[in-house]
């Protein structure tokens, strides 16, 4: 379905190098590495946010960088991570804005649109805050909002960066089994960056692992999580337990 | 209660311009004003009508007035009013559409360098006498700048709201360096006609200038008012290319319609503060952020605000105050106050 064919890309002092990975349709594929080891980078250049040197992104064997914003963000959402609320606009307000790429620049949302935004708030569960300021949500609840916005534009692929940043447990269960639902039911294809291994290898179908700007290894989380590997990753001594047929990923503790 | 702010706001104009109609230094009975512009409608109609069918007159309206009350109602007042209204609507429009594209509540069109670009478009006009005329000149200073600052503010393509007010500030500097100059070696007479020029003013407001501006303004107000709703998308900056908007594209397209009204009221009247500042603040702190209302309650709020001050300004004394003194006295407290109650409805 999607597909990073020798993606390579560079900052200047930091560079992606050579990323290849592959998603079948409604499957969930993790970027999971250290921190500033370049998932977000990956994410962005995969949207084309960020120009990678040359194409090497496709969907449905289409090149994706090809497609106008417009076009591009009919098949795809993107969640981002960091975020500075500029207005404090309503809910509503701001997930109608993920039909942007829907409506014509001389047009104004009317209210199918807003009940097609309502929609997307009641999935995820939302409903009620959908007259609140957004800048007046707690992070989870913001998060929410903003996976409401990329689903109201009927993406089949989303990318989400660090999903679960600033969440609690709660939240963190919450979100991740809102995105694996919307794998298995509406066959969305996703891509997302998570810090926890564990969390990683309880929801996705496949896992990347990133260091330095390149793909350490990729595929299958059990062929994946393995010590020598993730200690290789991460820089720590790590275990790994089996408990009723999961991973358990543990640092080696040097406490007494 | 919103609700009947909302549409009282909306239709303001329509009261602020009757209004300013009946009051003047010259003072007619509000009964005769009435009459005549009644009778002048019927004049412009049949007028209307016999071109339409080649010269048959239908009916001959006679205006049973002294002269010199038409000549003040419509050849003084009326373009007066007309004019400052679509300039307040051009000048609080433009503000809104500046704080939302570069995200920045103190962002007016002048930070484009639009006032000082057409302050030294007059001053060179009035200090050279080029006969000219102040407004060409001014108008094309006022683009000359616009286009200095978002060329100096572009950076590998994108414009960001910290490049733009920087480069803003240089070529204001720039412009205002030379007006001074110009300023200290001109003639005393000349000198305090371009003082008079920079506080603003509607006392030269003629048919002919409204023929000028008009036009560009309206066309302008109907643009960014179909266009409004790309403001919320684009008010969250870089993000706003993640659900589909073209950004660049779509903030040069506001950039240049803002200028064009821009440099046409200032061309007109001089340089009037606070206004594009003020109004869509007020706005937003009583209606909320939501473009879909704030551009057009900003056409009309700047509209009555700007007539209604002008009024002011050309009858409260035996002189004229200059408009821009005006606003931005009428303008603080009230503004003043919004800011305490309401913490200015920019953040959380
Ligand atoms: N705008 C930028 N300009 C230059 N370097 C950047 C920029 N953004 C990120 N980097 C660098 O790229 C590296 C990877 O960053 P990032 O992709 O955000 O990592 P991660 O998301 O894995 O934490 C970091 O070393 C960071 O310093
Ligand atoms: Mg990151």
């Amino acid at each position: 379905m999607l597909k990073v064919k020798g993606l390579s890309f560079s900052y200047g002092d930091f560079s992606v190098e050579n990323v290849c990975f592959e998603v079948k349709e409604g499957e969930i594929l993790t970027l999971l590495g250290p921190n500033g080891s370049g998932k977000t980078t990956i994410l962005k250049n995969v949207y084309g946010l960020l120009k990678p040197k040359k194409k090497c992104v496709f969907i449905d064997g289409r090149d994706f960088h090809s497609l106008s914003l417009k076009e591009r963000a009919k098949l795809a959402g993107y969640v981002p991570q960091s975020h500075y609320p500029p207005f404090p606009y309503t809910v509503l307000d701001v997930v109608v804005m993920g039909l942007a790429s829907q409506l014509s620049v001389f047009e104004s949302p009317k209210d199918e649109h807003y009940e097609k935004a309502l929609e997307k708030l009641r999935l995820l569960g939302m409903e009620r805050f959908k007259d609140r300021p957004y800048t007046q949500l707690s992070g989870g609840q913001l998060q929410l909002i903003l996976i409401a916005r990329a689903l109201v534009q009927e993406p089949k692929v989303l990318l989400l960066d660090e999903p679960t940043a600033h969440l609690d447990f709660k939240n963190q269960v919450k979100i991740l089994g809102i995105i694996k639902k919307l794998a298995r039911e509406e066959r969305i294809t996703a891509i997302l960056t998570l810090h926890d291994p564990n969390l990683a290898s309880i929801y996705s179908d496949k896992i990347a692992l990133v260091k330095e700007g390149r793909i350490r290894a990729v595929g299958e989380s059990s062929e994946i999580l393995r010590e020598e590997i993730l200690e290789e990753v991460y820089g720590v001594p790590i275990h790994i337990l089996e408990f009723n047929g999961f991973r358990v990923i543990m640092p080696k503790t040097e406490v007494v | 209660m919103r609700r009947f702010l909302f549409l009282f706001l909306l239709v303001s104009p329509i009261f602020a311009f009757f209004i300013s109609l009946f009051i003047g230094a010259y003072h007619m009975p509000m009964a005769d004003i009435i009459n005549m512009a009644f009778l002048k409608s019927l004049q412009l109609i049949s007028g209307v009508l016999a071109k339409i069918t080649l010269g048959k007159l239908y009916f001959d309206v006679q205006i049973p007035y002294p002269s010199v009350y038409q000549t003040v109602l419509f050849k003084i007042r009326l373009p007066r009013v007309l004019l400052a209204m679509i300039v307040g609507s051009a000048l609080a429009v433009s503000g809104a559409v500046l704080q939302a594209i570069f995200r920045n509540p103190l962002v007016n069109s002048y930070i484009l360098g639009i006032s000082s670009g057409a302050a030294f478009g007059a001053a060179l006009a009035i200090g050279l006498s080029l006969g000219l005329g102040v407004t060409p000149l001014a108008f094309a200073f006022a683009l000359l700048a616009v286009f200095l600052t978002t060329s100096l503010a572009k950076i590998g393509g994108r414009i960001t709201p910290v490049s733009l007010i920087l480069a803003g500030v240089i070529v204001n500097a720039f412009f205002s360096a030379l007006t001074s100059l110009l300023k200290f070696l001109m003639e005393h007479e000349k000198l305090a006609s371009v003082v008079y020029w920079l506080m603003g003013s509607f006392a030269n407001a003629d048919w002919h200038s409204l023929k000028v501006a008009f036009p560009i303004i309206f066309a302008g107000c109907i643009i960014i008012s179909l266009m409004r709703w790309q403001l919320n998308v684009l008010s969250f900056g870089e993000e706003a290319k993640l659900v589909g908007v073209e950004t660049e594209k779509l903030k040069f397209a506001f950039i240049l319609i803002v200028s064009l009204i821009t440099a046409a009221s200032v061309a007109f009247c001089g340089i009037i503060g606070w206004v594009g500042l003020m109004i869509p603040h007020m706005v937003r702190m009583a209606f909320g952020p939501d473009h879909k209302k704030l551009i057009p309650l900003s056409i009309t709020l700047g509209a009555s605000f700007m007539v209604l001050a002008d009024t002011l300004a050309r009858s409260i004394a035996t002189y004229e105050i200059p408009i821009g003194i005006l606003t931005t006295l009428l303008g603080i407290p009230f503004f003043a106050y919004l800011l305490r109650k309401t913490g200015g409805g920019w953040h959380a």
